[in-house]
């Protein structure tokens, strides 16, 4: 059945990027055939089928069935896993609050015993690790029955694939499954319990992913990535489970795998030549899906499993930083298509990856070509029988208008489906009723739409700085990013700026008739260093009042949630009564679902 | 430190001593070098 919705996908993508570029052609070709046409049909198929790709995993989302089939297997009367926490130069008292929810969490349901908790330190930083040490003292007295263990690498080679490697040959033989975590994940006990049922229930099972939904999001940005990854991909996770089948996804984190599968599978050689394209793996997470697939182990990703959270970027500028780790690391795997074994699923997998952020680069180069191409064009000929009447080229402004709804539509239709779908299933309640979803979604795709011309340039920045041979490496996550100011988002984009501008007057000189859609795209650049800082602010209090940007009833009722925002609250109080004198900044206490729907004034 | 803690045998980094294999895969394909390394061209070389 996964051959066929693969190949039923694959051809619909296909179709509609042939329709597309037959389409294109006839626009055109109406004055005649150029070079720079060609190229545009070219880069018009690329994009259309990787938008028509998207489309189809949602498509195959809201046909699925929602819940997952798990045999009814009693786990064994004792299981022990390990739930690593890996660290690398964060905020321990945040971190740890995690820890400490998770461990309660577990308690409150009889289960701590089987589950320790490993958290696995990378800080290079001698002020963090001071830190770290003092307040894991201070966790372990907060959950005195739960089994915590502290280790700090000297050296951190390899990351964090390495330092969770560096674990399991330390230490992986006591425990029959690994939980891996990022430090802001954040994870029910009844969640944590029933992975390890299912794993329990399938022993070809190598890796169970959860779908992890965003928390403590306070800026409008924040918020906007919050309802999409609550309301949207829990249905395109279920189409990416249902094509992806028993070769589904690592995501890196909010995962459980079997110790001994993983350490069989995993150990990540380093890649001959220097970063970007050799070194070590640095999205790691897609690898070692691919490599226990290899090996024979089932990978998936369980969409319907709740309770599973991490935290999101708060603004453009730190999620463009994320996002440049995770375009190297994506281009990276084009070393390891060919690599030997793997499953043709897998490979295509890292093709996908690379396309994703390849597909920025392609829209730039339409753009341009589409702006240039007037210029190229050749003076029609309207006497070529001399004598008669002139023959004036037939533009078919039809079939221009056919293409735009037809692109426009792959973009937006998956969405409204969600939508219709969330009245059909009632699930829209869950986010404030169907007239408060449909107003996030409007303002979601608007927000979207004046983001990505943005992010289209961020992304092919990425691309040609990785293609050049720049490492941009692992940095420190800022987990706590607040507000950019103005200052600051001119400082990163006035290079945008500039872009749209020379883009504006290029199609002014040579397209004058497209400049209207090209104002679409160059018009937001223009103005990015505004649209930066201002959606990196607090939602305005109306906008709370309407029911903006809502929680999910998930997320509002995620008792773990509630109980680290109380332990963090309490910790902080305490951090500032005993602030050592390192100097270390103070981070503010992370927002709740209640102050996010009345609007704090945030960091 | 925990009494459970100081029962299981630890390292010097603080974790439990339970090692576990985690053997390096392959990942990209060993390059010939030259004609002549192939198995079946082997005799064809010569030094």
């Amino acid at each position: 059945m996964t051959s066929v919705r693969r190949s039923i996908s694959l051809v619909f993508a296909l179709v509609t990027s042939i329709a597309a570029s037959l389409l294109a052609g006839d626009y055109y070709f109406a004055d005649g055939v150029q070079w720079i046409d060609l190229v545009r049909i070219g880069l018009l198929a690329l994009s259309t089928a990787w938008l028509a790709w998207g489309a189809s995993i949602a498509f195959n989302g809201l046909a699925a069935n929602p819940q997952t089939d798990v045999p009814s297997i009693p786990v064994r009367d004792f299981v022990r896993t390990a739930i690593l926490v890996p660290v690398y130069n964060e905020d321990p008292v945040k971190t740890f609050s995690h820890v400490a929810a998770m461990a309660k969490s577990l308690a409150a349901l009889d289960a701590l015993g089987q589950f320790e908790f490993a958290i696995l330190s990378d800080t290079r930083d001698e002020r963090i690790a001071g830190r770290e040490r003092f307040w894991v003292e201070r966790l372990r007295a907060e959950v005195p029955d739960a089994k915590i263990y502290y280790r700090r690498r000297e050296s951190n080679p390899g990351k964090k694939a390495g330092n969770i490697a560096d674990f399991i040959t330390h230490s992986g033989a006591l425990y029959e499954y690994l939980v891996i975590l990022d430090a802001d994940s954040l994870m029910e006990g009844a969640t944590l319990v029933e992975m390890v049922r299912r794993m329990e229930a399938e022993p070809e099972l190598g890796l169970l992913q959860t779908l992890p939904k965003i928390m403590h999001s306070r800026s409008f940005f924040g918020r906007a990535i919050e309802f999409s990854a609550s309301y949207y991909s829990p249905i395109y996770a279920r189409g990416l489970s249902v094509l992806q089948g028993d070769e589904g996804p690592f995501w890196g984190h909010n995962a459980i795998t079997r110790t001994r599968a993983f350490a069989q599978s995993c150990g990540l050689p380093e890649l001959p030549g220097k970063p970007p394209f050799g070194g070590h793996i640095l999205s790691h997470d897609y690898v070692e899906a691919a490599l226990l697939a290899r090996n024979g182990w089932k990978v998936r990703v369980d969409p319907d499993l709740i309770g599973s959270f991490e935290e999101g970027p708060d603004n453009v500028m730190d999620f463009a930083k994320r996002d440049r780790r995770w375009c190297q690391g994506n281009l990276q795997h084009g070393r390891l298509v060919a690599a030997p074994g793997l499953k043709w699923w897998s490979r295509f997998v890292f093709l996908q990856g690379i396309m994703a952020y390849v597909a920025a680069p392609l829209w730039a180069l339409f753009l341009a070509a589409s702006i240039v191409a007037p210029a190229l064009s050749v003076v029609p000929d309207y006497f070529p029988e001399p004598g008669h009447l002139p023959v004036f080229p037939h533009v078919e402004q039809a079939v221009a208008i056919a293409l735009l709804t037809g692109v426009f539509g792959l973009l937006i239709g998956p969405k409204l489906l969600v939508v219709l779908d969330g009245v059909a299933t009632r699930r829209n309640h869950e986010f404030g009723g169907s007239l408060r979803t449909s107003l996030s979604v409007v303002v979601e795709v608007i927000c979207t739409s004046l983001l990505a011309p943005i992010m289209m340039l961020f992304q092919t920045r990425s691309v040609l700085q990785v293609l050049a041979g720049a490492d941009g490496g692992w940095p420190s996550a800022d987990r706590e990013a607040g507000r950019v100011s103005l200052q600051e988002a001119w400082t990163g984009s006035w290079w945008i700026v500039v872009i749209g501008l020379t883009t504006i007057g290029a199609t002014y000189r040579l397209a004058p008739d497209y400049l209207v859609w090209v104002l679409l795209v160059a018009g937001p650049q223009v103005f990015a260093p505004l649209l930066i800082a201002a959606t990196s602010h607090a939602p305005a209090r109306w906008m709370n009042r309407l029911g903006l940007f809502l929680p999910s009833l998930e997320r509002r009722q995620a008792a773990v949630i509630a109980m680290q925002e109380q332990l963090l609250a309490r910790w902080r109080s305490l951090d500032e009564a005993n602030k050592p004198e390192d100097g270390v900044p103070q981070r503010p206490v992370t927002i709740s679902a209640d102050e996010a729907l009345h609007e704090r004034s945030g960091a | 430190m925990t009494a459970d803690r100081k029962n299981n045998a630890e390292d010097a980094t603080g974790l439990p001593l339970a090692p576990l294999a985690m053997p390096q895969q392959v990942l990209v394909r060993q390059r010939r070098r030259g004609l002549f390394s192939h198995p079946r061209l082997a005799w064809l070389s010569w030094r």
